[in-house]
């Protein structure tokens, strides 16, 4: 009896010890993750152009937004940046859904080798086309169009072998059969029932994807070579590079980059503040049946 | 009850054959477009490997080296004789290497912990946003600050354990420390702390997908953490497994942004495979074919390795096995008797 307790007291403690050091590495990394921008606002800068631009600069914020807007094409690139990343995420987050649905639910020939083919697939670096890529768009001359940039990103293999495995937890027949007693067609059965069903696994993925294609320079640099047409990622490297030799003072330039970030860092921050509370988690994903 | 079974599996199959059909229209929007935006610009690619591509080519043909008075292998030959070619490689293992294992140990061991029904951690939801903060921001200026206030933080650091050697302190030698100022140091630290957040979601995806009775059991009979982790978690959680296994890989083998905040130099100290193929598409595009192709290779076994080591489901392989030759003699037997 005795004996027992000692050893229920022991595991307490160390389960208290095992808490406390999660806690002080978790609050580590918190730390390094937010100590960057208490140096930022608390105005002690590492780099020493942005901490003389606090200092002798006069100008404001508004004004750093004018100067951007007057020397860069900031709305249109904003613009292409949102209709390339908004098309391609929703595109490919339906795309995938819907593939990933045509493997679980219905019973065709080619499945297992189609789910195979998934699986080899996902082991393709995406950088591999782009020399390839690169030719095609200019041999059939199909540069300079946005649509170039957004056919490659709908299809991702990774989003949907996590989408399979989603709706292989959470799918049952019965669903499917119900819906068709009632007269429902099969694409008003996947638009209606299971994309609601799917909706954590698809916040995950769009958080993903859409990071993906908002920060990707590769495949526009080389299809959109128009000015009028260049994303913000792009738009926001050229200048960066070209600020330095615009502005003598070095602390404009480096106040007027850092309005231009703004721009570039919000969209992603703003889609995972709405959607990280949907990110999956306790559905028994492809656990092991029992 | 098998046989009750079998009934409605016979009555049941007419209909789920009349409904085939749909699976096929709904994959034929992600065969369609994976074979003409990605099948095709790589095939393209790897073909570009036996030409002979020095510049740009814009709408012309590239032409088979062969046509040029060249042996097929010629491009092959050029690149495995290049000392950068091998240096990068070098360095892509190097970096992998250093990056993936911290990286997962430090990912899995908080998800476990934060996960543990015993410990009754706090506050999950807000450090998994955290975490994946910095790949948030990756990419633009606010990243590269981001980067250049690590590499300070673990620079002082560093520049302290200089100090203390410099005193000679506690014994330690100047150049115990070199490694800590290195540039594969920093470029190994800075690509943990991006990448570690995608990790650690997936791993909480992973660690909750499994049931909560599996664990009790596991508890029940004694097992302690590292047991329950390695014999129960980590074959429960198999297909995820497989899924942040290939992201990883896949990341950090393409890996090529980070090395280049550092810029290249001569030494070759942070030039990557991934960088390679740049550096050479500018100038000879059947050179960076060659490198593409060396990427695929090892991309594709480097996963495969880990498929057929860990993850393939070897008990469902052995019953399909099985099944299938029951299947046979069944068919045989009915053959047999009419």
């Amino acid at each position: 009896m005795s004996e027992n307790q000692l050893s229920r007291s022991f595991v307490k403690k160390t389960d208290l010890a095992l808490k406390i050091i999660t806690y002080i590495v978790s609050i580590g990394i918190t730390a390094l993750v937010i100590a960057p921008f208490v140096t930022l606002i608390s105005g002690d800068i590492i780099d020493p152009a942005m901490k003389a631009a606090r200092s002798e600069s006069t100008l404001s914020f508004r004004e750093a937004i004018d100067l951007v807007l007057r020397y860069t094409p900031l709305p249109g690139a904003f613009k292409n940046s949102m209709i390339i990343s908004g098309i391609s995420t929703v595109s490919c987050v339906y795309v995938s859904a819907i593939t990933a649905y045509s493997l679980v639910a219905y019973e065709w020939k080619f499945r297992r080798i189609f789910n195979k083919f998934i699986i080899i697939v996902m082991m393709i670096p995406s950088n591999i086309t782009i020399i390839g890529y690169y030719q095609l768009v200019w041999k059939f001359h199909l540069a300079n169009k946005l649509c170039m940039v957004i056919f490659p990103a709908i299809t991702a293999p990774l989003a949907v072998y996590f989408m399979k495995l989603y709706l292989e937890a959470t799918f049952s027949k019965d669903i499917l059969e119900s819906a068709r007693m009632d007269g429902a067609g099969e694409i008003r059965i996947f638009n209606k029932i299971i994309l609601p069903l799917m909706k954590p696994a698809l916040a995950t993925q769009a958080i993903f994807i859409f990071l993906d294609s908002w920060t990707e320079y590769v495949i526009p640099g080389i299809v959109l070579v128009k000015d009028e047409k260049r994303p913000l990622s792009i738009m926001a490297m050229m200048f960066s590079g070209l600020a330095a030799d615009m502005f003598e003072d070095p602390a404009i330039a480096a106040l007027i980059i850092g309005s231009l970030t703004i721009f570039l860092v919000l969209p992603p921050i703003v889609l995972f503040a709405f959607l990280s509370k949907d990110i999956v988690e306790g559905v028994q994903l492809g656990s092991v049946k029992y | 009850m098998e046989n009750k079974e079998a009934r409605i599996k016979v009555k049941t199959k007419p209909i789920n054959r009349r409904y085939a059909k749909w699976g096929y229209i709904f994959a034929l929007p992600f065969i369609v477009l994976y074979l003409i935006f990605t099948f095709v610009p790589m095939g393209n690619s790897l073909y570009y490997a036996f030409c002979y591509v020095r510049h740009y080519i814009g709408y012309a043909e590239p032409k088979l080296l062969s046509q040029e008075g060249y042996p097929w292998y010629q491009n092959f030959k050029e690149v495995f004789t290049a000392a950068s070619f091998w240096d990068s490689v070098k360095n892509t293992f190097k970096f992998s290497i250093g990056q993936i294992i911290p990286e997962w140990i430090l990912a899995f061991w908080l998800a476990v912990m934060m996960t543990d029904r015993r410990l009754k951690f706090k506050g999950r939801k807000i450090l998994k946003s955290i975490f994946v903060f910095p790949k948030l921001l990756a990419g633009s200026t606010v990243g590269s600050l981001l980067t250049s206030f690590l590499l300070m933080f673990f620079g002082s650091f560093a520049f302290k354990l200089y100090m203390a050697s410099m005193i000679d302190g506690f014994g330690f030698e100047f150049e115990d420390f070199e490694y800590l100022t290195s540039m594969p140091f920093f470029i190994i630290i800075v690509s943990i702390f991006m990448h570690f957040g995608i990790t650690f979601i997936y791993a909480v995806v992973g660690i909750t997908s499994v049931p909560v009775e599996v664990f009790e059991a596991a508890e029940m009979d004694g097992a302690n953490r590292l047991q329950t982790f390695f014999h129960v978690t980590i074959p429960c959680m198999r297909p995820v497994m497989l899924f942040i296994t290939i992201l990883s890989v896949v990341d950090c083998l393409g890996m090529s942004d980070i090395p280049a905040i550092f810029g290249y130099s001569s030494d070759r100290e942070n030039l990557t495979l991934q960088s390679y193929i740049q550096m050479q598409a500018g100038q000879c595009l059947d050179r960076a074919s060659v490198g593409c192709i060396v990427l695929l290779f090892l991309c594709a076994v480097i996963s495969g390795i880990f498929y057929f080591a860990f993850f393939r489901d070897k008990d469902e392989e052995a019953l399909r096995k099985m099944r299938r030759k029951e299947k046979r003699e069944m068919a045989r037997a009915r053959g047999e008797a009419s």
